[in-house]
């Protein structure tokens, strides 16, 4: 893919801007982009997609490439598909680099999953979590405590506790 | 007071530091599958915990063009969000340098800004906003994949810590493109002009690409370890020259410091190169005069949009600006000498 601009130099910087709901993606070669940039045309050049989702935008493959040269996926390229929870299309995704809602993410993971190990290295968290998470996490932890206790209490024959506990279990899964 | 009036940690070379954290509310799509019904109810979510602790509230929407671009100078918002055709806010703690920015590409983007090197103190401040935030509202979470954000590039912490750095010796001497190369692989980048450097005031800025697997900590602990190495490069570069190199650097240094002091006019694109010039020069103990503090604020209030929302009444022309860039100047660096 040619830079739009020079159309000499390969393509490797992947931009795009949201301006009043007008969008504008770039495809530039590094030393364009960086040109653009200074003379003020490019905002946000953190979050532009250096190479990263190029492999996305080589719509004529027909397969999902992981970035940085890596061979074929296997994965199968389904561009026409939706994210159930807010319709956007995996070609929407590859196109402008932003997902639609947290629900893409499951409904796209395994495409996801080679860009994301391409961009970050690695596909799991560490750090900050939310209370919202964190609260779940807690009640799970209490359930499965609880379902402990409950398998002791029958055993022993303690059927009072054990209906306590089993209300308790009850309302830890309401709440969830 | 803004955090451009703060003198800053490592000023001579730091210039500020800036913390970006991202935040989506659950169950609402991203702003860019949202109308305008869907973004008002997240603006009315956001906006109550915000307004109850001490933010104000602005809406670019009801600013003139001047004043919404004075906030992007001031690094509060990005040019973008000024333009953004949802609904949209900004809440604003301009004491504690913290902004709050609603319905950007992301629900919530809380930063902040301080004058220097000052990582870590910008993080606390933008986690305490996260902490008001998280324990109000449900926010977009996955075990594996962290906070969701609408850019897969900042899934996982969703911070991005930067740096923004004067370099002249470095950027002068080619290199720092050789060092922008070694940090390819540690998730870190370094970005600023090769191609005029000069005309850029040798500002570069340093942050981390990667997002995802890394704690804040250990991102924030990287990022400082590499800005700290090119503190002190950039220190040694300017220690080690002598000879006639030294004496023409000092030329120019001096030079500079005479048309920011006698110029009649000046344009913007010559002012971050002069600026650049006098941080170097009151590091190398050759313009006493300067404070390197107002060197930060200029970059502020010597801009445009500032530089006409600040005067009555407003240049209209750029010849106008000119002139009143060119007194501002002299008052921030000179005035007292001037009285």
């Amino acid at each position: 893919m040619q830079c739009e601009r020079c159309n000499k130099k390969k393509a490797t910087v992947f931009y795009r801007e949201n301006i009043g709901g007008k969008i504008r993606a770039l495809r530039l070669c590094g030393e364009c982009a960086e040109l653009l940039e200074r003379a003020g045309e490019l905002e946000d050049m953190s979050t532009a997609l250096s190479g990263v989702f190029s492999p996305l935008l080589r719509e004529d493959e027909g397969v999902c490439f992981p970035p940085f040269g890596v061979a074929p996926s296997p994965v199968p390229r389904n561009a026409a598909r939706k994210c159930p929870a807010c319709g956007a299309l995996l070609s929407e995704i590859a196109a402008t680099g932003r997902v639609g809602c947290a629900a893409c993410y499951t409904a796209f993971e395994a495409e996801l999953r080679d860009l994301l190990i391409g961009i970050h290295g690695r596909v799991f968290h560490r750090g900050r979590v939310s209370a919202g998470y964190r609260a779940r996490k807690e009640r799970l932890e209490r359930m499965e405590d609880l379902r402990q206790q409950l398998r002791i209490a029958v055993e022993a024959e303690e059927y009072e506790r054990a209906a306590g506990l089993r209300d308790e279990i009850r309302g830890l899964e309401a709440a969830l | 007071m803004s955090w451009y009036h703060i003198p800053g940690n490592q000023q001579d070379v730091a210039v500020f530091t800036r913390i970006t954290i991202a935040r989506n509310l659950s169950g609402h799509p991203f702003p860019s599958r949202l109308d305008a019904a869907g973004a008002r109810a997240v603006l009315e979510a956001v906006g109550g915990v915000f307004e109850r602790n001490g933010f104000t509230r602005t809406d670019p929407g009801t600013l003139s063009r001047t004043a919404a671009e004075a906030l992007a100078e001031k690094r509060y918002v990005s040019p973008r969000f000024i333009a953004e055709s949802l609904p949209h806010a900004l809440f604003l703690n301009e004491p504690c340098n913290l902004a709050v920015t609603v319905c950007e590409d992301d629900h919530i983007r809380i930063r902040c800004i301080l004058s220097g090197l000052a990582l870590k103190d910008a993080y606390e401040g933008a986690g305490r906003v996260e902490t008001l935030l998280d324990s109000a509202l449900e926010l977009a979470f996955d075990e594996k994949l962290g906070y969701l954000t609408a850019n897969p590039t900042e899934l996982g912490t969703a911070l991005r810590g930067s740096v923004t750095v004067c370099l002249p010796m470095l950027g002068g001497a080619g290199r720092v493109e050789a060092l922008s190369r070694s940090l390819e692989q540690t998730g870190l980048c370094l970005r600023g002009s090769t191609v005029d450097p000069v005309a850029a005031g040798w500002l570069y800025r340093i942050y981390n690409r990667t997002t995802l697997g890394q704690t804040e900590e250990e991102v924030l602990n990287a990022l400082e370890g590499t800005v700290q190495h090119l503190i002190e490069a950039e220190r040694q570069a300017r220690e080690g020259i002598s000879g006639t190199e030294r004496e023409k650097l000092t030329d120019r240094i001096l030079r500079a410091e005479g048309i920011l002091r006698h110029a009649h006019m000046i344009p913007i694109s010559e002012l971050p190169s002069l600026l650049g010039l006098m941080r170097l020069g009151a590091a190398m103990g050759l313009t006493p005069a300067v404070k390197v503090e107002a060197l930060t604020a200029l970059l502020v209030e010597a801009m445009p949009a500032t530089l006409t929302l600040g005067a009555e009444p407003p240049p209209v022309t750029d010849a106008q600006r000119e002139l009143l860039r060119a007194k501002v100047v002299r008052d921030r660096l000179f005035g007292a000498e001037y009285g």
